[in-house]
């Protein structure tokens, strides 16, 4: 199975946790990379998910776009996933893909 | 034109490439390590198992045809990439392990299983709350059991964790929501067990807490209860934190490890342990030179119990013998030699610590911090007050377990008939800093004894015993004067004269059936004197040699007579062999060599011990007392072992047990709700009374209970006050 990762090594299919209304958050995550791919994120109202590859200073918004993931196959490479929340409450979920 | 036809036999190669080929057709296995690229082509047919790795290139390709597989198993391919042709044809099973692209493909057929890798996927659930209140509540959700086996889930219904007082490692006890997963938990099966919280269903992943990576599954109890229509089975695993396995390692042979500096060991003696079927299991011996604490620790924790790291606050001090009988586990052998410590071992980060409880807060160990009573469910604080007035401390005193040496003299007379011998002795005192009062021995170093007949000085010899470093007699030098006629002078007076000089060697051997014993292996003497030679009265046309106290005492001086110093006299020599059955083989060899003659030469055994001296290790007590003073109440006195702890260490450290035990002996055991991963075993807390405004009192965490089921986590502190 080709899994994301947590910082740590270990494999990681979920990732559910609270956060506060009109923040934002950083999370690092190791990326399977598959050459051919890109990362994406499926589509989230209330909620924008941009990502970056850890050490870039650009984020790319992945509901719209992506990024390619071809360079860094076939490890895992780090990457930052930053979600920013609106004011409205309630349960966000996105799937985090490489397709 | 075919470019290659080979029906019955196996392509290998690199890499295949063919340009601009109208028809290819490829029979048969083909193997290739690289990709396959095909351009303008015309016809392919791949007939056969095909496997490459790296990307299949098609282009400008009319027709392709993949064709067959062999023995059921599917073609493995690299990523195809299929670009401007016609027609695409793929009739097999196919399975990718990149991904397939068809651009421009006017019409593509694939028959068969087609399975492409899979997409990789994490999803999010967040729940996004209002305020910080609001957030602190959402996230302090129950903490639930958590099981993976080889990775993948299993459900538990109950798990309970002991982290105890007296084991190193952690076990947990789970019983399984679903009986049949008994069988995941094989030999092999790499186990891991923590604790969580889930939030829409999944697992917190960020705030997972593993207590046990890669345990090992030690027991399966299946339990059959209820009645037919409401069973109440169960199945229960008992799994082990691998460091527990590691300090359950066995020696595989009898195991000495030794210091070669300061005795020896010879397993050529001993005797070779045997199964039924008449193999042998020699005992292992392991010379250490020089070896101490950390040196044994190393050899056992780390190079034979598997252990990739230790840490420790004890003292380094040396080490004369371990020992570890077949099948007994290395760790117990060594807890001779840390058990004084009264030590804890908990294992951080994979590493085993080894920690005198007497020494607070050792180094790399986080700071106490407090346990707020608002998670505390319970609080028990048992105050047992003891009052021990001292300990009676059995050490072992080695050899070489003394620091400095003196002397003492000694003179006196014995006076027998006409006769007077005055004499001289020199004793050595061993002592050691510790305790200068104490002499631990004394052995005789230099005895000068003079003899006189009716007031005339007729003998003075002077006797000298040199010893080893262990305090065992080397070796013996003994010259005798004595008062005899010189030859030399006119009126043959009576002087002293060098009548002769013994030298004794000694050889010592470790008993191998008696550990601690030392025996005498050899005796060696050797005797040179001086004897007149006799040419006016041979023997058999030969001078006769004799000693000239023989000579002189049988009346067999002469005038004219040859005396010649330093000749040898005697050669003797003992050897000594203990016997596994408690006899000793002696033989004795003796060589008078005025003579030439062997005057005695025989091989005996003797009955009874052999052991002529237990100077290995001596058996001693010494009380330790609170506080130094002659003022002694009638509190009782508890016997303490400190085994080859050499007192400079063993006193203050029980001194400091001693303190410690009789003024605070408190137990705390506290209950928390929740799991708290910060409190480990080992580590100090500080345990505020529940509803006093008193000061935290200092504890040191010896042990967690952790129960959990589906309702939540209750976790069981025992903590000693310290």
């Amino acid at each position: 199975m080709i899994v994301f990762k947590t910082t740590a090594g270990d494999p990681i299919v979920n990732f559910a946790t609270q956060f506060l209304k009109n923040q934002t958050e950083i999370i690092p995550v190791l990326v399977p990379c598959i050459a051919n791919r890109s990362l994406r994120a499926t589509a989230v109202a209330h909620a924008t998910v941009e990502g970056r590859v850890q050490g870039d200073v650009a984020w790319v918004n992945l509901e719209t776009g992506s990024i390619d993931t071809t360079p860094y196959a076939p490890l895992d490479q780090a990457f930052e996933i930053r979600v920013s929340f609106d004011s409205s409450l309630g349960r966000r979920t996105f799937d985090l893909e490489v397709t | 034109m075919p470019i290659v036809d080979r029906s019955s036999s196996t392509l290998s190669t690199d890499s295949a490439t063919f340009e601009d080929v109208d028809s290819a057709t490829l029979l048969g296995l083909l193997t290739l390590s690289n990709p396959v690229a095909l351009s303008d082509v015309d016809e392919t047919v791949m007939l056969g198992t095909v496997s490459y790795a790296g990307t299949a290139v098609f282009e400008d390709v009319d027709d392709d045809v993949f064709q067959g597989y062999k023995n059921n198993e599917a073609n493995v391919f690299g990523s195809m990439l299929v670009e401007d042709s016609d027609s695409f044809v793929a009739a097999a099973i196919a399975r990718y392990t990149g991904i397939a692209l068809f651009e421009d493909v006017e019409e593509a057929y694939m028959a068969g299983v087609l399975s492409v890798a899979e997409t990789p996927r994490l999803t999010f659930v967040i729940d996004v709350v209002d305020d910080e209140d609001t957030l602190r509540e959402a996230r302090r959700k129950v903490w639930l059991p958590r099981l993976r086996v080889d990775g993948a889930e299993v459900r538990v219904l109950r798990a309970s964790l002991a982290d105890g007082e007296d084991s190193a490692g952690k076990t947990v006890d789970v019983t399984l929501a679903s009986q049949d997963d008994w069988q995941l938990f094989t030999d092999l099966a790499s186990i891991d067990f923590g604790y969580g919280r889930r939030t829409g269903g999944a697992w917190d992943e960020t705030t997972m807490e593993w207590e046990l990576l890669d345990g090992q599954a030690d027991g399966r109890r299946t339990t059959t209860a209820g009645e037919p229509d409401s069973p109440q089975d169960s199945v229960s695993i008992t799994i082990h934190d691998r460091t527990k396995t590691n300090l359950l390692k066995t020696a595989l042979r009898p195991l000495i490890i030794y210091d070669s500096d300061r005795t020896s060991v010879d397993t050529s003696q001993m005797d070779v342990l045997r199964d039924s079927a008449g193999r042998t299991y020699p005992t292992e011996a392991k010379a250490i030179p020089g070896m101490k604490l950390f040196d044994l620790l190393d050899e056992i924790l780390v190079n034979r119990c598997g252990f990739a790291d230790y840490d420790k606050n004890l003292p380094n001090y040396p080490i004369l013998r371990y020992e570890c009988q077949i099948g007994q586990p290395l760790y117990d052998g060594l807890k001779k030699f840390i058990g004084q410590f009264t030590p804890a071992t908990p294992t951080v980060d994979g590493i085993l610590w080894i920690k005198d409880t007497t020494l607070v807060a050792p180094d790399d160990f986080p700071a106490p911090r407090e346990v707020s009573f608002d998670q505390v469910k319970t609080l028990d604080d048992e105050d047992s007050v003891q009052k021990i007035d001292g300990y009676l401390v059995d050490y072992v005193e080695t050899d070489n377990a003394y620091d400095y040496t003196t002397f003492r003299f000694e003179d006196g007379s014995l006076p027998a008939g006409a006769t007077r011998t005055d004499f001289n002795r020199i004793y050595i005192e061993f002592r050691k800093l510790a305790h200068p009062d104490i002499v631990l021995r004394e052995a005789l170093n230099i005895e000068e004894r003079s003899v006189y007949s009716s007031g005339v000085l007729i003998e003075q010899s002077t006797e000298n015993w040199i010893y080893d470093g262990s305090g065992n007699i080397a070796s013996r030098r003994k010259t005798v004067d004595k008062r005899v006629p010189d030859l030399s002078l006119p009126a043959y007076d009576l002087i002293l004269q060098r009548e002769r000089e013994e030298y004794e060697e000694y050889v010592y051997m470790t008993n191998p059936f008696r550990i601690y014993e030392k025996y005498i292996a050899s005796r060696k003497m050797a005797v040179t004197g001086r004897v007149t030679k006799d040419t006016d009265n041979p023997q058999l046309n030969r001078p006769f040699f004799s000693p000239i106290s023989s000579s002189f005492r049988s009346g067999n001086l002469a005038a004219g007579m040859l005396v010649i110093t330093d000749t040898p006299l005697l050669a003797y020599s003992e050897t000594a062999e203990p016997l596994r059955d408690g006899t000793v083989r002696v033989r004795v060899h003796e060589v008078d060599q005025v003579a030439d003659v062997v005057t005695k030469d025989y091989t005996e055994v003797r009955p009874g011990a052999i052991g002529t001296r237990a100077a290995g290790a001596i058996q001693k007590q010494v009380l330790v007392f609170a506080e130094d003073n002659s003022a002694r109440s009638l509190d009782r006195i508890e016997p303490r072992h400190a085994g080859e702890l050499p007192l400079t260490l063993a006193l203050p450290l029980f001194r400091r047990q001693l303190v410690k035990e009789n003024s605070k002996n408190d137990k705390i055991r506290g209950q928390l709700i929740g799991y708290d991963k910060t409190i480990r075993k080992g580590m100090p807390i500080g345990v505020k009374a529940y509803r006093k405004a008193s000061a935290p009192t200092s504890a040191l965490v010896i042990g967690r209970q952790i129960e959990s089921d589906a309702n939540g986590t209750f976790m069981t502190i025992t903590s000693k006050a310290i």
